[in-house]
């Protein structure tokens, strides 16, 4: 069977059934993506290496496995990238940083082990915002490797801060990627480039080996073509790890119920939609048009009171400041690149214990509160912005000022550690994607893959292209 | 902002100190919404220690 450029944008499930059956090698899948990372990766601003070498290597021996009868699974020969935050051995990694350019770790981080376990095939580690944003970068030029372009318009960012994951699969270069979140570098992305991304709950997903930025908030992620993938991959990297104190016991077994006949029952988040930008407003309206064909929803349901995004500013500021305090303490971080990252680290470390520890403090009423309102919901839902994606030649703050981001959804899911996913749902002005998120209480990622599912097999966003030439 | 500038000073620009004052500014106007925050003495910060020691 020929790999077509058509082909390479298949969901991870498709490209399975085709290399478990034989009709298609994972070699020759590999080359293809590796001839389009290649073409594409650098134009995107996506990628900082392509690991052709051990790709190929990988897919040869996931040929040879496959065909002598040891299919390892549903990533089996399935050519992927990852953030360059994940450290993989004899191979740099960058953090998105000029400073750490020539970082090699002798070590896979666990993410990477089991997707290798899995027999899938590493073809790129992918552009990122430089260390995943923690010192308070306020444009998109803010990665070593230029500013991550979205390929549904090259004058738009793709997000931040998995720049490179969200825009490698929107633009076919990989199958699937992983991406980090600290506070909205999942779903941003995911929302940015018109893909399907999923951030776990807090300590689903070992983050031995991932840059830290914020021990207490990062979480490791899935970014794909469908909900369902997302599923697949979150399947295969999920699970407790003894290198990671904050991993728990409760690995992910995807239910797959692919004719669920449940009813579920979402809600909308109060004010989480009503200032946003017209497009959002009409797309985020028409999908809850669809998601009422198999949901109740209820509207105005109303988060709880509570400062989520100031403890989310407080932690990243003392929790990145204490991360990076080698590079804040030798004077490199004015060789960041963005022009507020050269000092964003300073202020974090002036942050007093006593504020820190109540900013810690505060989030367990929080997960409490959170809770009470999610319990009564298989989801919530809402724009996963308020907007499409900003150029890359203007600081955020002087576009789109009449948008308001109402209710603090993704602060207050962070600081709370509960997942989302992220779905496409639409376009917007500049033919610029749009997205919908569905929030869940914690460990709730089967039911929001479930949900998202439905709504995918009624919808054909996903499906959408970008005109990549 | 004594305290950054004794230890960084010799790093930082001229022009950059006034933004770091307003970044600290600003982060001690959340600590003060924060400290509205009525908690018991029981409540305990987020933290996770292990006296487990990982090879």
């Amino acid at each position: 069977m020929e790999i077509t450029s058509e082909l390479l944008f298949s969901s991870v499930r498709e490209l399975s059934a085709l290399i478990q059956s034989q009709k298609i090698t994972s070699l020759a899948l590999t080359e293809s993506y590796l001839e389009r990372l290649a073409k594409f990766g650098e134009k995107l601003g996506a990628v900082v290496t392509i690991t052709k070498e051990l790709a190929l290597k990988q897919a040869k021996e996931a040929d040879a496995e496959i065909k002598a009868g040891k299919y390892r699974g549903p990533l089996h020969g399935i050519p992927y990238g990852v953030k360059d935050l994940l450290a993989t051995k004899a191979i740099p990694t960058t953090w998105g940083a000029s400073v750490y350019k020539d970082q090699v770790f002798d070590y896979d981080a666990t993410v990477v082990k089991k997707l290798t376990e899995a027999g899938a095939v590493l073809v790129a580690k992918l552009a990122m915002v430089e260390l995943a944003g923690g010192f308070g970068y306020n444009s998109a030029d803010s990665s070593f490797t230029g500013p991550g372009k979205t390929p549904w318009n090259t004058n738009f960012w793709s997000g931040g801060s998995s720049s490179g994951s969200g825009a490698a699969v929107s633009a076919g270069l990989v199958a699937f990627a992983i991406g980090s979140e600290t506070s909205g570098s999942i779903i941003c992305p995911s929302s940015f480039c018109g893909v399907t991304g999923l951030r776990p709950t807090y300590g689903r997903v070992s983050r031995h080996g991932a840059m830290a930025l914020c021990w207490t908030l990062d979480k490791l992620g899935p970014i794909c073509r469908t909900a369902d993938d997302c599923a697949l991959v979150l399947a295969t990297i999920s699970g407790q790890d003894p290198l990671d104190a904050s991993s728990v016991d409760k690995p992910f077994i995807y239910n797959n119920i692919s004719e669920s006949k449940k009813r579920f029952k979402l809600g909308i988040v109060k004010n989480c939609f009503q200032k946003a930008q017209t497009e959002v407003r009409e797309n985020f309206t028409a999908s809850v048009k669809i998601l009422r064909e198999f949901a109740d929803v209820d509207s105005e349901v109303a988060l709880p009171d509570m400062p989520f995004g100031q403890v989310i500013e407080l932690i990243v500021g003392a929790e990145g400041a204490s991360a990076f305090r080698d590079l804040i303490e030798s004077g490199r971080s004015k060789e960041l690149r963005n022009p507020k990252d050269k000092w964003g680290g300073y202020a974090g470390t002036a942050v007093l214990a006593i504020d820190y520890l109540q900013a810690l403090r505060v989030r367990e009423p929080m997960k409490k509160a959170m809770d009470e309102v999610f319990s009564k919901y298989d989801a919530l839902i809402s724009p996963s912005f308020p907007c499409v994606s900003y150029p890359i030649d203007k600081p955020f703050e002087e576009v789109y000022k009449d948008i308001d981001f109402g209710a603090p959804v993704i602060s207050a899911d962070n600081a709370v550690g509960q997942p989302a996913i992220s779905v496409p749902n639409g376009f917007g002005e500049n033919n610029l994607p749009t997205g919908l998120q569905f929030i869940g209480r914690v460990w709730s990622e089967n039911t929001l893959v479930d949900i998202a599912n439905q709504y995918q097999k009624l919808t054909d966003w996903h499906k959408r292209r970008p005109p990549l030439s | 902002m004594e305290v950054v500038k004794f230890r960084y000073g010799q790093h930082i620009e001229k022009d950059d100190l006034t933004k770091i004052e307003g970044a600290i500014a600003r982060n001690l106007e959340i600590a003060e919404e924060l400290k509205q925050f009525k908690l018991k003495n029981s409540d305990e910060p987020t933290t996770i220690f292990s006296a487990k020691v990982n090879s």
